[in-house]
């Protein structure tokens, strides 16, 4: 028998001896007060990993489509008109992937400070991991955004088709890296008369969409422009 | 003799005062927050000084009407799970950090101490885009388990921990040793409860910034039924914008749970804040 098995029928053995002769609740309290950290660990050990791998194989971790819209005072998140419709409209399943809206966020690029809250930070964080597809908000704050380099270049190749079809709403702007670009470069979309003003209510003055920089979706994109742009027709007919 | 303790009477006075003073300052914007939620929304923008209480009576209606526009309970159980596992797991992984580098001898502990010590000084938001690239991928978002994920593990809480067993005498562990104990032994039945004060301290610390934090709940969790407190009522702001009366009372609502977590462990956060010498 190897050491290590021996130690352990010692242990035991002795363990066995102090447990004997005393009633279920000593037993019982005996074993928390002495082993409730290796209870406890055992307990995290088992069921911690089962849990990640559970959600790791089994939830749906993909989106179809993520969007921001900031600054709006109206409901156009998760479960809203606009999100229900947009779902129908591109037929999107969402039991494979998931359609993501968020109108929590409040800061504004454009002001000195604008953007020194929790809310642009956690806004960045979504575009930075190439997570978040669109943002929709003001004119001068979408293009504040787009000045600090965190908005798709509509000139990009792979939005050549966005840029063509509406290249009569682009919204430009001037970068902070004038390494980049000395010239306006267009970042956004005008959509003021959009489903999202007209219908949705989201906005009541102008409303400026921006594709994120780091995003692989532009499918999607194209889809909810089509949506809010042209969709109430196309809706109403069925 | 008598000019002597009539100063001490009349510096005991002054410090009262100015101390009753300071409170009342304290308080303005908590008993402000309360009055406007309980008036009409013409007397909450109203600029007349005099309009401190409410004229028109107690417009309890405020409260009813953000309770059910919002799932109170929902966000009060989600926040409460995530302050709680948080508390758990920092406490549970800093007691042990603490131990191991605070008493024990291994290789490199001086340069893994310094990588923990090195978390500490680079701002934490350069932290969110991998934790949430992680929680994303694992398929942790919108879940508790996605919320609690970043606070599992606390630089500060291991620093605060090492430098609580480092203070306990070493006797202890050495009488323990002599008498045959294990290291796990020594650290669960001595070592760890002496440091309660310093675990406390850390509970209190990560229970406040679990409850404040607002980032990392609106990125990881945008459902209406797996957000906390602090994500739900920035989406108020947005419905109830210029409501103010209905604001304050979602706003009342909202830090209740702190208040009652305060009064009951009122002693501990006093004992907690003078032991880390830390604010909240």
């Amino acid at each position: 028998m190897s050491t290590w098995r021996l130690q352990m029928k010692n242990w035991m053995d002795g363990e066995k001896e102090k447990l004997r002769g005393k009633t279920l609740r000593q037993k019982a309290d005996y074993i928390l007060t002495y082993y409730w950290l290796w209870i406890l660990g055992i307990f995290c050990a088992v069921a911690i990993p089962c849990y990640m791998v559970r959600q790791a194989v089994f939830s749906v971790k993909d989106f179809w489509f993520y969007a921001v819209y900031a600054n709006t005072m109206g409901n156009g998140g998760n479960g809203s008109p606009l999100w229900e419709d947009f779902v129908s409209y591109a037929g999107f399943d969402t039991s494979l992937k998931k359609t993501q809206m968020n109108d929590s966020f409040w800061f504004d690029p454009s002001v000195s400070g604008g953007t020194n809250n929790s809310y642009f930070q956690a806004f960045a964080a979504l575009v930075d991991a190439g997570d978040l597809d669109v943002v929709v908000m003001g004119r001068e704050g979408l293009k504040g955004i787009g000045s600090s380099g965190r908005l798709l270049d509509l000139r990009d190749e792979r939005c050549a088709s966005i840029y063509g079809r509406y290249a009569d709403r682009i919204v430009f702007c001037v970068p902070y890296d004038t390494e980049y670009s000395e010239e306006p470069v267009p970042v956004g979309i005008d959509v003021s008369d959009s489903l999202l003003v007209t219908k949705y209510e989201l906005y009541e003055e102008n409303a400026v969409l921006g594709i994120g920089a780091y995003t692989k979706r532009l499918d999607s994109v194209e889809l909810f422009l089509d949506f809010i742009l042209n969709g109430d027709g196309l809706w109403e007919n069925g | 003799m008598k000019s002597a303790e009539a100063n001490a009477t009349r510096n005991k006075v002054l410090t009262q005062v100015v101390l009753i003073i300071m409170a009342f300052i304290m308080l303005v914007p908590f008993a402000w927050m309360i009055l406007t939620a309980l008036k009409t929304n013409q007397e909450s923008i109203s600029v007349n000084p005099f309009y401190i209480l409410p004229h028109g009576g107690w417009h309890w209606e405020n409260f009813a009407t953000v309770w059910k526009s919002y799932n109170f309970v929902i966000l009060y159980k989600n926040t409460l799970l995530m302050i709680f596992f948080r508390v758990v797991c920092a406490c549970l992984t800093a007691t042990m950090a603490g131990y191991a580098f605070g008493r024990l001898k291994f290789p490199f502990k001086k340069f893994l101490f310094t990588l923990v010590l090195v978390q500490m000084m680079v701002p934490s938001q350069i932290f969110i885009i991998p934790q949430y690239l992680m929680v994303s991928k694992m398929g942790m978002l919108n879940t508790t388990f996605g919320l609690v994920w970043p606070g599992i593990v606390t630089a500060f809480g291991t620093y605060l921990l090492k430098t609580g067993y480092e203070g306990l005498p070493m006797d202890l562990e050495e009488a323990a040793n002599i008498d045959g104990c294990s290291v796990p032994g020594r650290f669960l039945h001595i070592m760890m409860p002496l440091t309660r004060s310093s675990m406390v301290s850390l509970g209190i610390f990560t229970a406040v910034f679990a409850f404040k934090d607002l980032m990392w709940p609106m990125i990881v969790c945008t459902n209406a039924n797996t957000t906390t407190l602090s994500a739900g009522l920035a989406k108020m702001q947005g419905q109830y914008g210029s409501e103010y009366p209905t604001m304050m009372a979602a706003a009342t609502l909202a830090v209740l749970p702190m208040v009652i977590i305060y009064v009951i462990f009122q002693k501990q956060f006093v004992e907690g804040i003078a032991t880390s010498g830390g604010k909240l």
